[in-house]
């Protein structure tokens, strides 16, 4: 057993457990932030996706040995239901979650997405974006539709008014 | 060795992480995108007794052009690589390689020197530092020791690298003006996948049309380490490389390959689609060069 | 009938309505997109054990002995259990009880469970389960499942390796091919396709200080797994409560007992600790059912002027080594086997089989998927012979409301087959076909466009109940809680459920809270399966409606003090008819019937609609309803590689009437990328009844880079026993897209591909033998 300190979503932690806990067993059992899911544990489905200082990362490959230091942001971080993300309105509003599981993985990456454009991205480039997250219900025609609409809306807040 | 019980160590720097590495009473194992590594330790295969994490070891983060090429450091993440206008000038095969690792996510976390270290058939960085001529950089405590990429592979995941040494440069020769590069790849979907087939190839085009001076092509998953194509590499300058004879070299190219069969596809299967790529490629790089 | 029932009859026809028909934002969307939304994988409880399965090291072996003393000396183990310590039956299964939950002395798969333990760690219960010792015998696997049904093959259980032979014969097949001037004859082979829902089985038990248990698992049907779990644990089904919504997937594989058992058992002794099981992928892969893969010989006969007249089917199905559905599967597949046509002479079989290749069961689709290939491609090929138009063709052979179906009986239910082909002919893919064929994006690519039609029954057909119920409650505030079992698997039937409740009731959609998945809060309404879920459901509310109006009337009635006549329902209040000044809330009615002790609880009940004549060893065919949908699909061919994408998808599905536009869209849009993954990407491939797939690294579904263009264009026959006139769409909806890529790529290569999934490989394969042909005929 080890203590490590890292900063979740803003704030200080400090979490024993042993080095090679993977990250998102530390989240969703030490944390309680159970938004990140496991589906693969191999990094193929992007469930459980978090930004690591600001990178998006699959959790599942990430140990508690290395998060030292570290900034992360899930889920619960980008908002919550008193206070959504305009990338949640827009994948609430557009129908963009069925059984909901893969949810989370794809908001933390079209987050990270979002943020490092000023744009409103094409099909591809949306597709290029989200590949490395698996979902089985959607078809994935809704998720593309709603990363475009939070990016107007991001577009539309950033204007000069 | 319970996996709760093995250890991990983030050494401050790369001497303390060569110094932990002369250790020989214990095993150790280099931690750093994870992609690999993390995914072999949950199948419990080459469980160590401790992670060397090097992961913040960010001397080794870097992509610079010296004198004798471009040097990547081993920690320069696949998305380092596709972000870098340097490489998509001067090494776009690498870039379009790394543009093809699983996705997003493994792009971010992933890197070279792990890619390298890994030595998978099929890795898809290593076919592109092949036709790019890299020399890998290992590092003792005591020694350093540079290899040229051929000579680097062993098998499948065996490499020339020592227990106590780690991959601290990577030297690749950018391509000139009038150089040419691209990566095709076979796997069963557009991402996350592992491919059945790739190649990578760059050419050095002359001033007439359709002359190609010289030009390498490598490709992977087609044995048990990367095949540098001989006999279609001296073809690719016969002549302008017209339709007719784009297909006459990738015609060639199955001879050239030792594939087997696994889940993925029957080594028959392989052996056909090493042509294939070849042709796709070829034919892509042409229209691109035409169109210039 | 009672006036309320008048009224929502009314309001069912009446075109101004405020929810049904409308894109009403899922009401679980919020809680979903944060992460806030708790699955019963999520939970976590500071005095708890995790439990682990062992299980088969062999597909097929006998057990000698089972030794667990160097387990339970582990310091961490809590307990280990095996077929000794199950109290009840020692076997589960929805229709025949086959599947041992721990086997006692023989395996038939490397799915089967041996023992279980519960330990302090993950770690700990792996160690543990890897110190039980277990004596086998391997015996020769059974990989095959026409070799398993030959005489002298070795035997899975005592009553043979056939589980189930169900028949259909209607007209005279031999005079229908005597008239045939075109006979078609291909045999075709299916995956063994994985649900692959992101959210792996698992869940916790508990047993509580009362002595009942609490079992909290995704699952399809609580209700029953309830009853399963009772039987293993010879415990009273009410001493158990099961939790089983909402599930992160389901797809039918959620349908079948997973851990459930294991849970109860566990709990039953680690002294109240709350137990823990959640299935890695790997093992998911191995222990989780699978679509069953089919061998189907389809033999057609046509007349020149595109009339079906004859179709022979034999169907074998490899059921692995449990029945669990599979019995209900073939018979599905059979009854749907010659298509939504009425084809006057039909000779249909099917075979369930026993092999020991791991376990199938339930998936969307339920067998129709495999079959559906048959008579597509052959009306196909008949269109290429003869130079008809496929989808003439198709609307000339498809039966109308009223009409003899290919079963001989007469549908009386809506069918939408032929406005659904008639869309497909007017929608742009199709009217400008040639062209979008001739934009290639490469020289060497090749583009084909096909049109595919097909059907599926909803609900359970004859020989099963089919039932739904809803329980509607006035809440102290005023909102309705509307009880429905039936789980949220990601359809979001919860929000259809709100839908309706909210149109009948008149009032807000915010103001219905929705309570599904809870054996003790909800009554037994049936599974979230068989496209059956918003059709039963939305009935039963729409049934529990005039109920919870009359107790409203009443109350109303006595606080205006006028009679119940006068009594008229408006938008969130009752008012006294043509004055609206007089009017009571839904929340003084609640204090109305609170300061009288009145129930302010109602039930509404509602039995699916069946054909009173079942056909003769048919297995329950035929059912009363079914969907239709009719898919066209463009494809681009790589004939280099034989690579393949789905360009561009039209969906027209027959739902009888769209309750609401965005979630009708989900399913299409879904059901079409899983259609695409069946047909080119996805199969658990086992070898000698070990897996060779073993996780996401080598099973592939499609990812959002293979996902199409979709459009979804509903057609709405009016169904007239379904909530608002809607009928079942979730299975269809992946099922005529499956023949219509497969002739897509005929179209673009003229390569035909028989054996699922056209891969790559495969693809270019049937390209290369294509070139041979050709060169062989010149």
């Amino acid at each position: 057993m080890k203590t490590f300190h890292f900063k979740v979503n803003g704030e200080e932690v400090s979490v024993t457990c042993p080095p090679t806990k993977t990250l998102l067993d530390v989240l969703r059992d030490q944390l309680d932030l159970t938004g990140s899911k496991e589906c693969c544990g191999k990094g193929e489905c992007g469930s459980c996706t978090i930004l690591l200082g600001g990178d998006s990362v699959c959790s599942c490959l990430v140990l508690a040995g290395q998060t030292e230091n570290v900034s992360i942001t899930t889920v619960e971080g980008i908002g919550l239901t008193t206070k959504m993300d305009v990338v949640q309105q827009a994948f609430s509003d557009e129908g963009a979650t069925q059984c909901g599981y893969c949810t989370p993985g794809f908001i933390v990456t079209a987050r990270s997405f979002l943020n490092s454009i000023d744009y409103i991205p094409t099909d591809d480039e949306v597709k290029t974006a989200l590949g490395g997250n698996l979902c089985r219900c959607t078809g994935y025609t809704k998720i593309i539709k709603a990363v475009q609409t939070a990016a107007q809306i991001q577009q539309a807040e950033k204007a000069p008014s | 060795m319970r996996v709760s019980e093995i250890d991990l160590v983030s050494p401050s720097s790369v001497d303390k992480c060569l110094y932990m590495l002369r250790d020989h009473d214990k095993t150790f194992r280099l931690l750093a995108g994870g992609t690999d590594a993390i995914v072999q330790m949950k199948d419990g295969k080459r469980i160590p007794d401790i992670w060397i994490n090097i992961k913040n070891l960010t001397e080794l983060r870097y992509i610079r052009e010296e004198k004798e090429g471009i040097h990547i450091g081993p920690l320069t993440t696949h998305t380092d690589i596709v972000k870098s206008e340097l490489l998509q000038k001067k090494a776009d095969v690498l870039v379009g390689a790394s543009m093809e690792v699983g996705a997003i996510q493994l792009q971010n976390m992933g890197t070279v020197g792990g890619n390298i270290g890994t030595a998978s058939p099929a890795g898809d960085t290593i076919p592109a530092l092949f036709v790019l001529d890299a020399q890998i950089e290992l590092s003792s405590f005591n020694e350093k020791r540079t290899i040229p990429i051929n000579e680097f592979f062993t098998g499948p995941g065996k490499t020339v690298q020592k227990q106590n040494e780690m991959i601290t440069n990577i030297i690749i020769q950018p391509q000139s003006e009038n150089e040419i590069g691209i990566f095709e790849k076979l796997g069963p979907r557009k991402a996350q996948s592992i491919s059945i087939v790739n190649v990578a190839i760059t050419l050095r085009m002359g001033s007439n049309p359709r002359e190609c001076l010289e030009g390498k092509i490598a490709f992977g998953s087609v044995g048990p380490t990367i095949i540098r194509s001989k006999k279609c590499e001296k073809m690719l300058a016969l002549g302008p490389l017209d339709d007719t004879a784009i297909q006459d070299i990738a015609g060639a190219a199955w001879k050239e390959v030792m594939p087997i069969s696994d889940v993925r596809a029957s080594a028959k299967y392989r052996r056909s689609m090493a042509s294939a790529l070849l042709e796709r490629g070829l034919y892509r790089l042409m229209n691109r060069w035409d169109a210039r | 009938m009672s006036k309320e029932v008048k009224d929502v009859q009314k309001l069912e026809n009446q075109q101004q309505l405020k929810w049904v028909g409308k894109s009403v934002k899922r009401i679980d969307g919020p809680a979903k997109v944060t992460g806030e939304q708790k699955y019963k994988t999520d939970f976590n409880y500071p005095n708890m054990v995790w439990g682990k399965v062992l299980r088969a090291r062999y597909p097929f072996a006998k057990i000698k002995g089972i030794d667990t003393s160097k387990a339970e000396a582990h310091p961490d183990a809590v307990c280990v259990l095996t077929h000794k310590d199950i109290p009840g039956f020692n076997g589960f299964g929805i229709v025949t009880p086959d599947q041992p939950v721990l086997c006692e002395d023989v395996v038939r798969c490397t799915g089967d469970a041996v023992a279980l333990v519960a330990a302090e760690s993950l770690e700990a219960a792996e160690e543990a389960i890897n110190l039980i010792e277990v004596d086998y015998e391997p015996l020769e696997p059974v990989t095959d499942a026409e070799a398993a049904m030959i005489q002298g093959a070795p035997q899975l259980h005592p009553d043979g390796n056939i589980h189930s032979h169900v028949t259909i014969v209607n007209g005279d097949i031999d005079k229908g091919f005597e008239e045939a001037d075109f006979i078609f004859e291909n045999t075709f082979y299916s995956p063994r396709q994985m649900h692959a829902f992101i959210e792996t089985e698992g869940g916790w038990g508990k047993l509580e200080e009362d002595g009942s248990l609490t079992i909290q698992c995704p699952a399809q049907y609580g209700h029953r797994d309830k009853l399963q779990i009772a039987r293993a644990l010879a415990l009273n089904p009410e001493r158990i409560h099961v939790y089983s919504s909402p599930n992160g997937g389901g797809f039918g594989g959620k349908d079948e007992i997973t851990v459930q058992i294991y849970l109860a058992l566990l709990a039953q002794n680690t002294d109240g600790r709350p137990v823990k099981i959640h299935l890695s992928r790997e093992e998911s892969v191995i222990a989780g059912i699978k679509r069953h893969p089919f061998k189907v010989t389809v033999k057609t006969g046509a007349k020149k002027d595109g009339t079906l007249i004859a179709n022979k089917v034999r169907a074998v199905a490899d059921t692995g080594a449990y029945a669990s559905l599979g019995g209900a599967v073939t018979a599905l597949a059979i009854e749907h086997a010659s298509g939504p046509y009425k084809i006057p002479n039909v000779d249909m079989e099917g075979f369930c089989v026993y092999t020991n290749n791991g376990i199938a069961g339930a998936f969307r689709g339920f067998g129709v998927n495999q079959v559906c290939v048959g008579i597509e491609t052959h009306i196909d090929m008949l269109a290429e012979k003869t130079g008809l138009d496929p989808i003439e063709i198709r609307k000339k052979n498809a039966y109308l409301q009223g009409d003899r179906s290919s079963l001989g009986h007469v549908v009386s239910s809506s069918v939408g087959t032929i406005e659904t082909l008639m869309e497909a002919e007017e929608c742009d893919l199709w009217v400008n076909r040639e062209l979008y064929k001739s934009q290639v994006s490469e020289p060497w690519k090749k583009r084909g466009v096909a049109a595919a039609t097909s059907f599926h029954g909803v609900g359970m057909g004859i020989g099963t109940p089919d039932y739904g119920a809803a329980t509607i409650e006035l809440l102290k505030d005023g909102r309705f809680k509307v009880g429905v079992a039936i789980e949220e698997i990601g359809t979001g039937n919860g929000t259809v459920y709100a839908q309706v409740a909210a149109e009948c009731l008149r009032c807000e959609v915010d103001n219905i809270a929705v309570i599904q998945g809870d054996t003790k809060e909800t009554l037994d309404s049936g599974t979230i399966s068989a496209s059956r879920s918003t059709y039963t459901g939305g009935r039963a509310i729409a049934t529990a409606a005039p109920n919870m109006i009359t107790l409203l009337t009443e109350a109303a009635a006595e606080i205006l003090n006028v009679s119940k006549s006068e009594i008229e329902l408006a938008d969130n209040k009752l008012i006294v008819a043509g004055d609206e000044s007089q009017s009571v809330n839904y929340k003084q009615i609640y204090e109305k019937l609170y300061e009288q002790h009145r129930s302010m609880r109602v039930e509404g009940h509602f039995y699916l609609p069946r054909e009173k004549k079942e056909l003769k060893n048919s297995g329950g065919a035929p059912h009363h309803l079914y969907g239709y949908m009719t898919h066209v699909v463009m494809v681009e061919v790589d004939t280099l590689t034989g690579e393949t994408d789905v360009l561009h998808v039209v969906a027209i599905p027959d739902v009888g009437k769209v309750l609401n536009p965005q979630g009708l869209e989900g399913q299409s849009e879904g059901g079409a990328v899983m259609g695409i993954g069946y047909t080119l990407y996805e199969d658990i491939l086992i070898e000698e009844g070990y897996h060779k797939t073993k996780n996401f690294t080598d099973y592939i579904i499609p990812t959002i880079r293979e996902t199409p263009i979709i459009e979804t264009i509903p057609v709405e026959s009016n169904e007239k026993s379904g909530p608002f006139g809607a009928k079942g769409i979730a299975e269809v909806v992946m099922i005529p897209i499956i023949p219509a890529i497969m002739a897509a790529i005929h179209d673009a290569t003229g390569a035909r591909i028989n054996h699922l999934p056209a891969t790559p490989e495969r693809i270019y394969k049937a390209i290369q033998e294509t070139k041979k042909q050709t060169l062989v005929s010149r």
